[in-house]
């Protein structure tokens, strides 16, 4: 099992550079593109779709994840416009932090959360010394199953959040 | 590019103020379990409580204000949270409070609102804030006046029947 840090260094996130991609702390005017996402029925894996009420509940809970864990969301910019997020998440019945991901409709097939992700992966092990992390994705979420598979990571009987759910483990330790 | 954010501690004479942690979470949840919830839309489960008390805390992030715990000087003991809300949920920022079981009836909530009351007209760009009470919870009524807020028949509410009291900045 990996654990939570029992101090917390980052009570926001710090910016993360990429060759393409900048991650930095979310704000408030993100949270248009999340409602437009979780409105739409590209939500489905997520639960949804959601009206703008609840997804901002989520929205703004993953944000207080940071003061409150130390980890939490990174907004992903590509020449200084949202195009997504990614990030560990880790809400009450999670097993353990999560990596997650979502890039807004657009913005997909060119790699955004690929590039967005390994960042992330290697800033939580230099952090925190983890040396796996999960992904937990609905069964029907071929395209987000095929991006983990994509990172390194490979299918294992762990368990997720929802029954049903496909545990996707990425190593920390081999060079990323 | 991200703004950093801090989360203040405040000093009352029996209070202080300060961030919310996830060792605060169990008695969070417990409280927002019970029925003295039900003048604020719960009692809420334990997932839902979650959402909260990380919704709270995120508008520090978001917002630049949000949540605090309140703990007695003398004991050491958390005895509720105060916080300034915004974002959807919200017509207008707002000012609420909350007190755990057997410790209303000393003054608390009224010291800690005060505190956080005062700092937020320093140190945001605000001229008044909202608190919205239910019209049966007498004691959160008299938080209210006692704060110096007047009832604002006029503002949106937030909840069906809301009692929308309105503070204002202080002439200095």
């Amino acid at each position: 099992m990996i654990q939570r840090p029992q101090h917390i260094a980052h009570p926001m996130a710090p910016v993360l550079t990429t060759a393409r991609l900048l991650l930095r702390m979310p704000r408030y005017e993100d949270f248009a593109h999340r409602q437009a996402f979780y409105a739409s029925d590209r939500a489905i894996w997520e639960g949804g779709p959601f009206a703008r009420d609840e997804a901002w509940r989520i929205f703004a809970s993953e944000v207080g994840q940071w003061p409150l864990m130390g980890f939490g969301p990174f907004s992903v910019d590509l020449d200084g416009t949202y195009v997504g997020e990614v990030g560990i998440y880790q809400p009450q019945g999670y097993p353990e932090p999560e990596l997650g991901w979502f890039v807004v409709d657009g913005a997909e097939g060119k790699g955004i959360a690929t590039e967005a992700a390994r960042a992330v992966m290697v800033w939580a092990h230099d952090s925190f010394g983890w040396d796996h992390i999960d992904n937990y994705i609905d069964p029907g979420n071929a395209r987000s199953i095929a991006l983990g598979l994509r990172l390194g990571g490979v299918i294992v009987d762990a368990p997720g959040v929802d029954p049903g759910d496909v545990v996707i483990r990425h190593d920390l330790r081999a060079a990323i | 590019m991200t703004q950093a954010f801090a989360i203040p501690v405040l000093e009352t004479p029996r209070l202080t103020l300060r961030a919310p942690a996830m060792v605060d979470f169990s008695a969070y949840a417990a409280f927002m379990a019970t029925s003295r919830t039900s003048g604020m839309g719960g009692p809420y489960n334990e997932w839902q409580a979650w959402g909260i008390f990380c919704h709270d805390t995120a508008c520090w992030a978001l917002f630049g204000h949000g949540a605090l715990m309140i703990d007695r000087r003398d004991t050491g003991e958390t005895v509720g949270q105060v916080g300034i809300n915004a974002g959807p949920l919200f017509p207008e920022t707002e000012l609420g409070w909350l007190l755990y079981e057997g410790h209303e009836g000393q003054g608390f909530a009224t010291e800690a609102a005060r505190a956080l009351l005062d700092w937020a007209f320093s140190a945001l760009p605000l001229h008044s804030l909202v608190s919205y009470t239910d019209p049966e919870n007498l004691a959160s009524q008299a938080v209210a006046r006692r704060l110096g807020a007047v009832i604002d028949p006029g503002a949106p509410v937030k909840d069906e029947g809301d009692i929308v009291w309105r503070h204002h900045r202080r002439a200095t």
